[in-house]
């Protein structure tokens, strides 16, 4: 009883289609990635260290605060009395909204309450102040 | 018409040996640079506006006051930030009930309101309101 040896079964893992893979996956990670934009002003955010992430993009709102104590909200510039319309349409149209404030760290208080007072009357009062995680 | 026949047999082809190292390249580059932008930052709720005051009992209420220097009082008395934690988790331990009232004055600067919010916020103090 002799045992016939197979000795021509190949061993090899087919890698023809490798590149292929490779390269959906390359197309995949291109089509996802998102460039930085900012569409704010520049600003030096505070810092600290019990933050919470704000995880929907969907129900923010972003309101952009300089150290020139310029406002804007989407790109535009505008007055503190303007505030009040903006966000109360935003409210209207998404009760979820959530206002992140990202205020530069040399702004003055009196002005944020100026914020915070057309925001109230707004009805916009889910806010979060936007920070860096402190060190 | 004998060299002739000699070309049509000439294997013309692009190596593709590399192919997966360049692809597998520019993946790494790719995963390298994504980043998932989040925002993140202290939340806070806003007490609506109109709403009929509510009286609170003295005892149940601290002041926190930050002045236009940026030193912050606690029921009038001088303390550094870094010892707000400290101070509200005691006085959290003693009375559950206890609101912490932000008062900032005009001139303050907003660095110095974030950070004291952050204390408050890392002795898990959730009722926090705002003086204007």
């Amino acid at each position: 009883m002799a045992f016939k040896h197979k000795k021509d079964i190949s061993t090899e893992v087919p890698t023809a289609s490798m590149p292929d893979i490779i390269f959906t996956l390359t197309l995949f990670f291109m089509a996802t990635s998102v460039m930085r934009q900012y569409s704010g002003l520049p600003v030096l955010l505070p810092k600290a260290k019990q933050i919470e992430k704000l995880t929907s993009k969907i129900h923010v709102t972003q309101l952009w605060v300089s150290k020139e104590d310029m406002i804007s909200i989407d790109g535009k510039l505008m007055k503190v009395e303007n505030i009040r319309t903006i966000m109360y349409n935003k409210r209207v149209r998404d009760p979820q909204l959530i206002v992140s404030i990202r205020a530069d760290e040399r702004v003055n208080m009196g002005l944020m309450s100026s914020i915070h007072k057309e925001l109230r009357l707004a009805d916009a009062l889910k806010v979060n102040y936007s920070t860096k995680t402190a060190i | 018409m004998a060299l002739l026949n000699k070309k049509k047999t000439r294997k013309v082809s692009i190596p593709s040996a590399s192919q997966a190292d360049v692809a597998f390249l520019l993946l790494l580059f790719f995963i390298c640079t994504t980043t998932v932008d989040v925002d993140k930052g202290i939340g806070l709720i806003l007490p609506p506006e109109g709403d009929a005051p509510i009286e609170i009992s003295k005892k149940n209420i601290t002041s926190i006051n930050i002045d236009p220097y940026g030193n912050v009082l606690i029921d009038n008395k001088e303390v550094d930030i870094k010892n707000i934690q400290g101070i509200a988790e005691n006085l959290q331990l003693n009375n559950d009930k206890m609101i912490f009232s932000v008062k900032t004055h005009p001139r303050c600067r907003y660095d110095k309101y974030v950070a004291v919010l952050d204390q408050l916020k890392m002795a898990k103090a959730t009722r926090i309101s705002i003086a204007e």
